[in-house]
């Protein structure tokens, strides 16, 4: 079993996402619908450091998103060696940095989700950020983990 | 029990706790400039070692003592710790965190950087070492109120 962690440095859910398009709750194609992204995004987003078990994929490994927890290089050996020190195996962990990187727009579109007034606002924002970000998004996680992604994987159900 | 002192860069205050806590310092008088830097990573870890906890060694009662440097992720890496606990089933008994950076004065900070960071060691290990004296007894302190703590 291994656990994988997506992660992005800023405010905006990037690594939210990646997790959920490994585990099959996005599709790999860009198909982008509202409330399935406003299903996803926790209510505090963009407040803190934000860390999930987002779930398991077909393959038995776990898969966890963090992000807007500081530079990725420091994450990575703050997980590993906590892990290492309390005797946990770290042999499978896989830190999957998106590298993609928020701007005003994304950051403010985080802003608007948190306020409860502008929260529908916030939530067109962050798909229509999430829409051109998607074919990096998703290319990277084709990249980093091509096996897990085949076809016969059985948590890859597309959404309609 | 494992205890891991921290601090910005990893190698000065949260170095001389795991040292005091270790006994390899006396914790009632500072110790001179030598005794110092013959400490184990004392104002000799960079950047790069950032996140990384790292083995200083057993105190008496069988406590794992370990240091680390986090950079400004102070809070992050308690939020994540914490979640990895829960995750992973650690207990909360089995670790804990100490922030020694409270105890950094303007000498160690302007030192550090000098030294660590611009790499000027022969100007920034003075003002290190200078800082590290004036905070010394109440680093001890601190780390004599962990060790009766736990």
């Amino acid at each position: 079993m291994k656990h994988i962690f997506y992660y992005n440095s800023g405010l905006f859910p990037y690594a939210c996402f990646a997790s959920a398009v490994h585990l099959g709750i996005l599709p790999i194609e860009p198909f982008i619908e509202t409330e399935h992204i406003q299903n996803l995004i926790p209510e505090d987003t963009g407040r803190s450091v934000q860390f999930y078990y987002m779930g398991t994929d077909g393959y038995q490994n776990n898969i966890y998103a963090l992000w807007n927890a500081g530079p990725p290089e420091i994450v990575k050996k703050i997980i590993c060696s906590f892990l290492e020190i309390c005797g946990v195996e770290t042999g499978e962990i896989y830190f999957l940095d998106t590298g993609l990187k928020g701007d005003l727009h994304s950051g403010l579109s985080v802003l608007l989700y948190n306020w409860s007034p502008a929260r529908t606002a916030g939530i067109k924002m962050i798909c229509r950020r999430l829409s051109r970000d998607y074919e990096k998004l998703t290319g990277f996680i084709i990249k980093s983990a091509p096996e897990r992604l085949t076809k016969n994987a059985p948590y890859q159900i597309m959404l309609p | 029990m494992n205890i891991i002192y921290h601090c910005y860069g990893g190698t000065h205050s949260s170095v001389m706790a795991a040292a005091v806590h270790l006994g390899w310092l006396a914790g009632d008088k500072t110790p001179s400039r030598e005794e110092i830097l013959g400490v184990s990573y004392f104002d000799t870890r960079d950047n790069g070692t950032r996140g990384e906890i790292t083995y200083m060694g057993d105190d008496a009662r069988g406590h794992r003592v370990y240091i680390v440097g986090r950079g400004n992720s102070a809070r992050p890496m308690l939020h994540i710790t914490h979640r990895l606990s829960k995750i992973f089933g650690i207990e909360e008994e089995k670790y804990r965190f100490v922030d020694m950076s409270g105890h950094v004065n303007l000498c160690m900070r302007v030192g550090g950087v000098l030294s660590r960071k611009f790499k000027l060691v022969k100007m920034g290990r003075p003002l290190v070492l200078t800082g590290t004296r004036k905070a010394y007894l109440a680093i001890a302190e601190h780390v004599e109120e962990v060790k009766n703590s736990i």
